[in-house]
């Protein structure tokens, strides 16, 4: 089972390294859109420091939108996807693999470069670190969430806006609390809520997210 | 050890196929044929798993298949319409990725002389999007080296795209399988007496 679930790993990885656009352009979808709203709402370093958080994790959560349909579109369309059903192995396992490679080439580049764009929105260096921290612990929720969208929608046309429409409305409470955590710390409240909320999100979704998409992806093949 | 019971499967309002039976024993071949949309590739997506019908029952070894599909599963080695290879991959590559994930881990020696044999020595460090169709056919045909384990092959259309050197070794190994007690399911549009002894399903 580690064999195999290593070795979609490595596949993946590799497959992001040969197909670097689709990481540079989310990359660069981020960077524009979180660099637009300085140009939009004016230098007032105040305004720019509520909003910074807010922006910079919707940013994310676009990000993560684009790039949904990279999950398990391609797999559908060359066969691959039948080959991890006729593997043996349990298909929540691989899906995870697939899912924690999905974060790692659309994920976490965006995490690292998330406070390089706080700094353009004045936060200070504490709230950067709690930025970077709140979304090392929302995206993979984000990427594991709408990982179910595009499983449910495989197969349809016109599915990657339908995962839109699906998913968006369960991203919200991710988008509140990560945000919302560092607003809290530069307004002085305490965040502790605000952290665990994100953690149990992370809990449950690692626990539940791939049994549902294994399941989606069962009857998107039948 | 393969036995269908009673087959009936739909898509949409068009019925496939209805109560079909058939029993397939170690060591032999069932050669399916039909036109265009009898439901050929429906058949051995079912026979697979990988589709659910809508009556009767699939039994391997005297047991439905949904009742242990993990372990049936293990004994199957499916090769679909689509070759399951990752086009910015080089046969190579994709061979090592994949094989994993279907209970083996070759060397890379093993998988290079798999690939030798395919007749693919020269293109086996190129990108898969470089190769023409029937080399792409003949790098998926090579995992079957691998799968010898796997008692239930299940090949839709193999032979399509391959040259008359590659048609005669995959017949070669297609009889090797049977002969060592295997069992093949297989369509073929062409007009292919290539195993002569197979049981023949024509679903038109």
């Amino acid at each position: 089972m580690n064999n195999a679930f290593w070795s979609l790993l490595r596949k993946e990885l590799l497959l992001a390294v040969r197909q670097k656009t689709d990481v540079v352009t989310v990359l660069f979808f981020f960077l524009i859109v979180s660099s637009l709203f300085p140009f939009a709402v004016g230098p007032e370093s105040n305004t720019l420091k509520l909003i910074g958080p807010g922006v910079i994790w919707v940013g994310a959560l676009l990000c993560s939108l684009l790039a949904l349909h990279r999950v398990f579109e391609a797999d559908y369309n060359d066969g691959s996807l039948e080959h991890l059903i006729l593997s043996g192995e349990p298909l929540t396992i691989l899906v995870l693999a697939k899912i924690i490679s999905h974060w790692l080439i659309t994920g976490l580049p965006v995490v690292i470069v998330a406070p390089l764009i706080g700094i353009q929105f004045g936060l200070p260096p504490q709230s950067l670190l709690l930025l970077l921290g709140t979304l090392l612990l929302g995206t993979p929720v984000l990427s594991l969430i709408g990982s179910i969208g595009a499983g449910l929608t495989l197969g349809v046309r016109g599915g990657s806006a339908l995962t839109s429409i699906l998913i968006l409305p369960f991203y919200v409470p991710i988008l509140i609390f990560g945000a919302g955590a560092v607003v809290a710390d530069l307004q002085g409240l305490t965040i502790d809520g605000h952290i665990s909320i994100l953690v149990a999100m992370l809990c449950l979704s690692v626990a539940l997210a791939p049994l549902a998409i294994a399941g989606a992806i069962k009857i998107a093949l039948e | 050890m393969l036995d269908v019971e009673g087959l009936s499967f739909a898509r949409g309002k068009n019925t496939l196929f209805k109560s079909l039976s058939f029993s397939l024993k170690a060591g032999s071949a069932l050669r399916v044929t039909g036109s265009n949309g009898s439901g050929k590739t429906s058949l051995l997506r079912l026979l697979a798993g990988l589709s659910r019908p809508d009556e009767g029952e699939i039994l391997w070894c005297g047991e439905a298949i949904r009742k242990n599909y993990g372990d049936f599963v293990r004994s199957v080695n499916f090769l679909g319409h689509d070759d399951g290879l990752k086009n910015q991959l080089t046969a190579t590559e994709n061979l090592k990725l994949m094989l994993p994930l279907l209970g083996t881990s070759p060397s890379a020696s093993e998988v290079v002389a798999a690939l030798e044999e395919a007749g693919l020595d020269s293109v086996k460090d190129r990108a898969v999007m470089h190769m023409s169709a029937g080399q792409k056919r003949r790098v998926a045909l090579a995992r079957t080296d691998f799968m010898k384990h796997r008692a239930l092959w299940i090949l839709d259309e193999p032979f399509t795209s391959l040259d008359v050197t590659a048609v005669t070794a995959l017949v070669v190994k297609l009889k090797r399988h049977i002969q060592f007690g295997g069992l093949l399911v297989f369509t073929t549009h062409q007009d292919l007496d290539v195993i002569p002894d197979a049981n023949s399903l024509s679903l038109d």
